[in-house]
């Protein structure tokens, strides 16, 4: 959250992740050496730099799988969402990974002529212009990377900033054009293929599943809950009851033709806020209240039910819903108030058992 | 491609970042704490993480610049 934007938005659990990444990054590249050097071919020329090369691609190409699977296995388990709130360190890490992979690719191959490095290195003739693939790729990482800041995030605005970002699956597809092609131009083995279409395929089902599996849950909501709208509705819109509420918990509801709101039960109270996160979208409404206030499951931004805005001396505000409870029933109106309007959490009387513990 | 195209897009590419070079430092002096005052109080480590897209993102910043 943003009152004044700091370098790195380090803390213990992000100084772990970073420091398991550099490991990962150290560990993979010496082994890969170690490897190629005992499984070396004694009919070939060992070549330092060539093992390099290829161990920093490799290496790269692996941590973009599973930069693109993050996303989607958050929406099949919880227990991915660390993964998540780091990924952004992931991003550029893999980005560096990258810009070493390419930098030392024009420093062998393009660096000993008397013609510009890179555009030796683009202009290489025969075949699919693999390297000018991976040279496009590259520029989209680098300005994913450049922009992952929250300043890019807070100037950019949240949707230019997520459609800019999304260039990963663009990006994505100049890897996979630059690894075939580049494999098919010197290799004769299949198996850097084979992986690479187990990777592609993975990612894709991936994605599939867990949107099928968002569809399936619209729809189980839209029929439990019965909130398509009509012209007694246009008011106040008959959501759920507080009793499909666990404490400290929401439950999202889609109204027909409007954003999914998500309803918090807090304290025999509830309170109705948009379910999409100001910083990059995330799902609101299955996060938790935490001290108090609405805690994004993505990032731990954080809001008050009451009137969506960030605690002090955060600044950042969501928009909030009118609500009111009608026995145990809650309502709600179906358009939404300003980001930050402050609406009185409706008051709910709790069960004996409720008020025994 | 031929090499003529790859030629062409590399000296444009250059002019791009060139000129995003040029206007990078002087919009962290001048512009910055005018598109964004929040960023007034930030340190020396955010202005160097900020600056390669910077260079890269200028029309945008200028643009915000102009109108702020």
């Amino acid at each position: 959250m943003t009152n004044a934007y700091r370098a790195i938005q380090w803390n213990t659990h992000k100084r772990m992740y970073d420091m398991l990444i550099t490991i990962g990054i150290v560990g993979f590249v010496l082994v890969f050496v170690l490897l190629s050097r005992f499984f070396f071919n004694a009919q070939e020329a060992f070549s330092m730099p060539v093992v390099l090369i290829r161990a920093l691609g490799i290496c790269a190409i692996l941590m973009l799988h599973l930069i693109l699977i993050i996303g989607p296995l958050t929406r099949l388990t919880p227990k991915a969402l660390p993964l998540l709130y780091n990924r952004r360190h992931l991003g550029v890490a893999f980005f560096l990974v990258a810009l070493l992979h390419a930098t030392l690719v024009i420093g062998f191959y393009g660096g000993f002529g008397d013609q510009n490095p890179l555009l030796a290195v683009l202009d290489s003739p025969g075949g699919v212009p693999f390297e000018f693939l991976g040279f496009l790729a590259l520029l989209v990482f680098a300005l994913m990377a450049a922009t992952s800041h929250d300043f890019w995030l807070a100037n950019l605005g949240p949707s230019h900033w997520k459609l800019l970002h999304m260039g990963v699956y663009i990006a994505y597809l100049l890897v996979v054009a630059h690894v075939v092609f580049g494999v098919l131009r010197s290799e004769t083995n299949a198996i850097p293929i084979a992986l690479l279409s187990i990777g592609a395929t993975s990612i894709v089902a991936l994605h599939i599943i867990a949107g099928a599996r968002e569809v399936m849950r619209d729809h189980r909501h839209d029929a439990s809950m019965t909130v398509s709208l009509d012209e007694h509705q246009i008011e106040w819109v008959d959501v759920c009851s507080v009793d499909d509420i666990k404490p400290d918990r929401a439950l999202i509801v889609q109204l027909q033709g409007h954003e999914r709101i998500a309803v918090f039960r807090h304290n025999n109270t509830v309170s109705a806020i948009t379910n999409y996160c100001a910083h990059q979208g995330g799902p609101l409404g299955e996060g938790k209240i935490v001290d108090g206030c609405v805690t994004c499951p993505w990032h731990g931004y954080q809001f008050k039910p009451d009137c969506g805005q960030s605690p002090p001396p955060y600044t950042e505000k969501i928009a909030t819903y009118d609500i009111r409870v009608e026995g145990r029933r809650v309502l709600v109106k179906p358009d939404p108030n300003t980001p930050g309007t402050h609406v009185e959490p409706a008051a709910f009387e709790p069960w004996v058992d409720e008020q025994s513990t | 491609m031929t090499d003529s195209m790859i030629e062409i897009t590399l000296i444009l590419l250059t002019a791009y970042l060139a000129i995003g070079l040029c206007f990078a430092p002087f919009f962290l002096a001048k512009g910055l704490a005018r598109v964004d005052p929040i960023s007034q109080q930030s340190s020396l480590g955010f202005r160097v993480l900020t600056f390669p897209g910077m260079v890269l993102l200028w029309p945008v910043l200028a643009r915000k610049w102009k109108r702020a």
